[in-house]
């Protein structure tokens, strides 16, 4: 049909007669079928109801960005033939302490209303959310014959006990095993004897930084038992015992974890020799005398994580310089921007690139530490297949963020924090780079920018607003000066889905008020701001499908210690959580939580 | 009584500006907005103007507004109780500290730190405090020779032999 676009009369009768000759149902499921992008799917079940019924058959996998946002009765009503679920729980704040561990994002209700029902469902990926034995007994009971993919990432409320039923009830379909980062309670190690014993099509196996106690001669007997094993990521267990494990586990290609002891024996890790094939590699507490072990694969090296390691900035220099062919890269910020210069003369090849805080702490100050806008620049210049940077940084300019608008044409996720140690900062406030930054940066999906006050003017707030684009999710702290600034922010953000906000100077007017300018938004976490004690002026956002939930500031909080090293995370600033959601106020809020809408 | 008189600066006669704006825009809106009218919570220095129009106060309490400022008068008919309370927090809000401060006030929230790198900082802590009081394990960069930039000093010239061991199992393990 050529020319002008049909009234919508004829373009009824246009499709009835589609319909009507028989596009025929199998060929639409056919052609369906072969769609896999969530956005395109999302289209595709927008074109008409039959269409819509179409997708809800065919569509294989479904990801719930925040569990509260829909029941599961709901999603198994629309998806009953779902193969791959995953769900989000917490707020990302979880990760950083600020979330105590009855807030909520429980799996039980997922656990129960589908593992059954989801008659083709083969994997399950839950993040964030507390999970009990008796939920993965549940889902072992159901699913337990066909379940491929088990991820429970940054989980926690389970035991050993749950693993020794996956192990021995998922024999012969578990591929995936992923449990990183999860607070797990041990009753024993038979569990990784159980999954080593049964398990043989067993790809990737991840406990890393848990705390799980390990005996050598199950990884052994894993190596002997799983010849498809690719990927192993464990927690602490030193390396001398794992000499065996990599002569046997010939396949494997990616390895994380172990430890380098403290009772240095240096000839004991003499032996270590690590598997030809291996890409993927971190290895805990390495100190400049076990660096050596990577050198033979260093050219080779896809992967590296010296997150966890004690090496200097003289180190990684001579490290990374090994390394031409690194795509991942994961330090913490002793690697100093004369490594930086390092990363960007050598890895050419680099996409994704975390630079974690380190310590603080004058005894173990990292004294060549630190990273700043010379790093920077030189990684934008140097490394022009970046799709991911988060760094925290001790010094930035404009100048900086400017080259990475102009050389870094692949972002998609940028992060940034400003670390509060160093007083004075260069060149603030950062409005300009960060405009050009946004302007250059024009796949960016994912934007972080944490600063301090001064930092970014109202004005630059609102270049953010302008210039996002397609960033779905932000998260801001401290930027802006006024409640000015934040409506102009928000007038902007057409595409922005999840906003976080942190220690920023808006009042609880402005920010209801600008949550409602923002077509897209489906969930907003704040914390610290002129919060009322009641949230009063958070009711202006209130409409169906809105939910709003409050903690109020409370000294009273303050008894609640997070942090395991004795600082206090005091969480005595108020927080507010507001998410579209199709099921109404939720049943399961701890007593210091108020549900402001529906009340 | 009319509101304090202090030196006209510029960004006191903007906020003014700006709230007889927002009033303006208050009353040119549809219907009266089912707000209660906290008048007494701000010591108000606008006064409502009592004046009835001839007919008696209209069915939405909607009154006629008169404020006197710097040698100005603005008269608005038809002001709600509601509208008057947001211009009277305006100008209240314009009496209190700049926000400045109030941002500078909020600003005591440290950045907060990732758990998992927080007990591996943790752990780092713990093992260099055994180091130095237990039999001779020194840390892995004082084992190391130091390069010359180094301040920290080695515990012993041995941990220089410790140094070279390690070179030389990096160069047995290239070989």
């Amino acid at each position: 049909m050529g020319g002008e676009a049909p009234e919508p009369g004829r373009l009824t009768r246009a499709l009835s007669i589609l319909d009507g000759s028989g596009v025929p149902e199998e060929a639409l499921h056919l052609v369906l079928a072969h769609v896999d992008d969530p956005r395109d799917r999302e289209a595709a079940s927008l074109a008409c109801r039959r269409w819509h019924r179409i997708d809800a058959l065919t569509r294989k996998h479904v990801t719930v960005p925040f569990c509260y946002a829909v029941s599961p009765a709901r999603l198994l009503a629309r998806f009953p033939r779902l193969e791959s679920l995953a769900v989000k729980g917490k707020p990302r704040a979880a990760m950083f302490g600020l979330i105590p561990d009855d807030w909520g994002a429980y799996a039980a209700p997922w656990v129960a209303e589908l593992a059954a029902p989801l008659e083709c469902l083969k994997a399950l990926h839950l993040r964030r959310m507390v999970v009990t034995d008796a939920d993965l007994e549940a889902l072992v009971r159901a699913r337990g014959h066909m379940l491929q993919e088990l991820k429970l990432d940054k989980c926690s409320g389970f035991s050993t006990d749950a693993l020794r039923l996956v192990a021995r009830s998922c024999s012969r379909s578990l591929r995936t095993l992923f449990l990183e980062d999860c607070t797990i309670t041990d009753n024993g190690t038979e569990w990784l004897h159980d999954l080593a014993a049964n398990n043989p099509v067993l790809v990737t196996l991840n406990f890393y930084l848990t705390y799980l106690r390990v005996v050598p001669a199950d990884l052994e007997l894993l190596a002997r038992n799983c010849k498809s094993l690719i990927s192993l990521k464990i927690s602490d267990c030193d390396l001398s015992d794992l000499i065996g494990f990599f002569q046997i586990a010939t396949s494997l290609e990616e390895f994380a974890g172990a430890e380098i002891s403290e009772q240095r024996e240096l000839t004991k890790y003499a032996d270590v020799k690590l598997p030809s094939k291996l890409c993927s590699f971190g290895l805990t507490f390495m100190g400049t005398n076990e660096m050596h072990i990577i050198f033979p694969f260093s050219a080779v090296l896809k992967k590296l994580d010296l997150q966890y390691t004690f090496l200097t900035t003289e180190d990684h220099c001579q490290l990374i310089a090994k390394c031409p062919n690194l795509l991942v890269l994961a330090v913490r910020n002793v690697i100093g921007d004369r490594g930086l210069v390092i990363v960007a003369d050598t890895c050419k090849k680099l996409q994704r690139l975390r630079i974690e805080r380190g310590d603080d702490d004058p005894g173990m100050q990292e004294e060549e530490g630190g990273v700043s806008q010379v790093g920077l620049t030189a990684l934008a210049v140097g490394c022009r297949e970046l799709e991911s940077i988060a760094a925290y940084v001790s010094d930035i300019t404009n100048g900086a963020l400017e080259s990475i608008g102009t050389f870094c044409k692949n972002l998609y996720d940028f992060r940034i924090v400003l670390l509060d140690k160093q007083e004075r900062i260069t060149d603030l406030p950062l409005d300009n780079g960060v405009r050009e930054l946004l302007r250059g940066c024009t796949k960016l999906r994912r934007f972080a920018l944490y600063l301090r006050p001064g930092g970014l003017s109202d004005v630059g707030l609102s270049y953010i607003g302008q210039h996002s684009g397609i960033i779905q999710y932000m998260l801001l702290g401290n930027l802006g000066e006024t409640d000015g600034g934040l409506i102009s922010f928000a007038a902007g953000c057409r595409n922005l889905r999840k906003l976080e906000l942190r220690s920023c100077c808006f009042s609880e007017r402005a920010l209801a008020l600008a949550m409602l300018q923002m077509p897209s938004l489906r969930y907003v976490w704040v914390q610290g701001y002129r919060a009322s004690q009641t949230g009063g002026d958070l009711m202006l956002m209130a409409r169906p499908f809105w939910n709003i939930e409050f903690t109020p500031p409370s000294t009273e909080n303050a008894g609640r210690p997070m942090e395991e090293d004795g600082q206090p995370c005091i969480d005595r600033h108020a927080q507010v959580l507001a998410y579209c959601s199709l099921t109404g106020k939720r049943s399961d809020y701890p007593q210091y939580v108020v549900p402001l809408h529906p009340a | 009584m009319p509101p304090m008189v202090t030196a006209t600066t510029d960004s006191a006669a903007r906020r003014f500006a700006v709230a007889c704006g927002v009033l303006s825009r208050l009353v040119k809106a549809a219907g009266p907005v089912p707000m209660p009218m906290p008048m007494s919570a701000y010591g108000a220095a606008a006064r409502v103007g009592a004046l009835q129009g001839p007919d008696g106060p209209p069915a939405d309490g909607a009154q006629q507004l008169t404020i006197f400022y710097g040698g100005r008068v603005v008269v608005l008919d038809g002001c709600t109780p509601a509208g008057a309370a947001e211009l009277i927090r305006y100008a209240a809000a314009a009496a209190t500290p700049p926000a400045a401060a109030a941002a500078t006030a909020l600003v005591d929230i440290p950045i907060a730190r990732k758990a998992s790198l927080q007990r591996f900082l943790s752990k780092r802590k713990d093992r260099s405090v055994t180091a130095l009081e237990g039999p001779p394990y020194s840390r892995p960069e004082e084992a190391a020779p130091p390069p010359p930039a180094k301040k920290r000093k080695t515990e012993a010239s041995s941990w220089l032999a410790l140094g070279s061991l390690g070179d030389m199992h990096a160069q047995r393990s290239i070989a």
